[in-house]
């Protein structure tokens, strides 16, 4: 499984990595870390890349294969 | 559309008025009105402006910056001659600078650096009235706290200019009408002075470095000192009474819901969701607005270049659309995304301190007042504008031990 994240959407409020803290990280800014290009769940979370993707406040986290 | 709004002698849906004292008082009927039955409503206020009430709107004009913008502030029939703050008044890509610089002192991990000294805080103030057995939860402690961290955690200002600091804000936020001015004049200059101060001294690597640093305008240029002095300003505008009112609608939670207090005095697991909720129930900012840039339709309306809207997060926040029986305080609620921060570039900066504070407290007066009720006849009375304060909260309890010796 992998998550996109949009640039466009994304504001840096933290909830993906607060929630997620095993699938997102942060940039030094407190942006996601991958935007706009696909990056891997690790193996096994694919439950807490579904929480922490639910939990944007933007809708900016899509999960796919 | 007369029988949904059984609740109150105005009409909210066509003459709105955030700062009537109609609102105010059938506030939870109003706004629960306004989500079910009306997407966008009318204030006919000064040069009149919009209400978008319903989270999926709310969150569409939250994000979309570019038709509905900041930069002329965010409130319409905006008194004249009031200075910008600075970066909530403020459209990207300006803004975001300023976020960019300010977030990792707000992020997730840097507010739980600052869970200990939440902690001593929150005890010295219980000190001062758990001999005592009853407080006014709001006076002697809600309204006091967030200050305390905001401008002694944060900031690095020393204790004892906290007093008369904590003061003048209280004066300028809940204080009588006439004392406001005063009081926001006597803390910017505190403020002001404090910057300055900082400037000559050793870099501390802290938040205020970073605002001491600022960002480029737009222009390329380095922004004013007005701005610097502005950006804590509206830090202080955004994060202390709303805070205090967070702290205030859980302990009036708790001390009315003695089988919500057990539940969570026995397993602190369940505390994060709880505190989501009670963000949810007390949203501290009732609306925000934005100026229209250009014609767009939402929520059924087609507003027009120029026109004001207000994000009513607290109708957001009771979405039926969204959320299982909102009217319900659940605080096993599952709820991932709060509508109270807002939405898009400009949502609350502190969300993950304004939490951090909720459960510190929470814990704290569970553990020093576990008993506390509300005090028999207390009438509690409420303030609503932009954002939403309890006035007091007088609470009872079996007095206990002050924690510390002094």
């Amino acid at each position: 499984m992998k998550y996109t994240v949009d640039g466009s959407l994304c504001s840096g409020h933290g909830r993906c990595y607060m929630i997620a803290p095993e699938v997102y990280e942060s940039d030094d800014d407190g942006f996601n870390a991958h935007l706009d290009e696909p990056a891997e769940v690790p193996a096994g979370r694919a439950a807490a890349a579904r929480a922490g993707a639910h939990g944007c406040p933007e809708r900016a986290i899509t999960l796919h294969a | 559309m007369t029988a949904t709004q059984p609740h109150s002698t105005r009409d909210h849906f066509h003459d709105f008025d955030l700062d009537s004292q109609e609102f105010n008082e059938d506030f939870v009927e109003v706004i629960d009105d306004l989500v079910q039955h009306c997407p966008v409503a009318r204030s006919n206020v000064g040069d009149g402006y919009y209400v978008v009430n319903r989270q999926e709107d709310v969150r569409t004009v939250g994000q979309s910056w570019e038709t509905f913008s900041s930069a002329e502030g965010f409130q319409p029939n905006r008194p004249e001659g009031m200075a910008f703050m600075y970066p909530e008044e403020s459209d990207p890509p300006y803004h975001n600078r300023w976020r960019s610089a300010l977030n990792g002192y707000f992020s997730p991990r840097a507010v739980r650096s600052y869970e200990g000294s939440v902690r001593e805080h929150a005890n010295d103030l219980i000190d001062q009235f758990i001999e005592r057995g009853q407080c006014d939860f709001v006076a002697d402690f809600a309204a006091t706290l967030p200050g305390r961290v905001f401008f002694s955690s944060y900031m690095g200002v020393p204790i004892e200019d906290l007093p008369p600091l904590i003061k003048a804000i209280d004066d300028a936020l809940f204080g009588p009408l006439e004392g406001r001015a005063q009081g926001w004049g006597t803390a910017l200059g505190y403020i002001n002075a404090y910057l300055e101060r900082r400037l000559k001294e050793e870099p501390r690597g802290d938040f205020v470095d970073a605002v001491l640093k600022g960002v480029e305008l737009d222009s390329g240029e380095p922004c004013p000192w007005e701005h610097k002095v502005s950006v804590v300003t509206d830090l202080l505008a955004g994060g202390l009474g709303t805070t205090t009112y967070l702290l205030a609608g859980m302990a009036y939670h708790l001390a009315t819901h003695p089988e919500d207090r057990a539940r969570l005095a026995a397993d602190p697991a369940l505390h994060d969701k709880a505190i989501e909720e009670f963000v949810r129930v007390y949203a501290p900012v009732v609306a925000l607005g934005r100026i229209v840039r250009q014609d767009v339709e939402v929520g059924g309306h087609t507003f027009r270049k120029g026109d004001w809207v207000m994000l009513n997060y607290a109708a957001a926040c009771r979405d039926p659309r969204v959320y299982d029986n909102p009217k319900e305080v659940d605080i096993d609620r599952d709820l991932p995304v709060n509508a109270a921060f807002g939405f898009g570039p400009h949502r609350c900066i502190g969300s993950h301190l304004a939490r951090l504070e909720g459960k510190v407290v929470m814990r704290e007066l569970l553990r020093r007042m576990p008993d506390f009720s509300l005090e028999p006849g207390a009438e509690i009375t409420y303030t609503t504008g932009l954002t939403r304060a309890m006035n007091n909260l007088p609470l009872m309890f079996r007095p206990g031990r002050r924690d510390s010796a002094s």
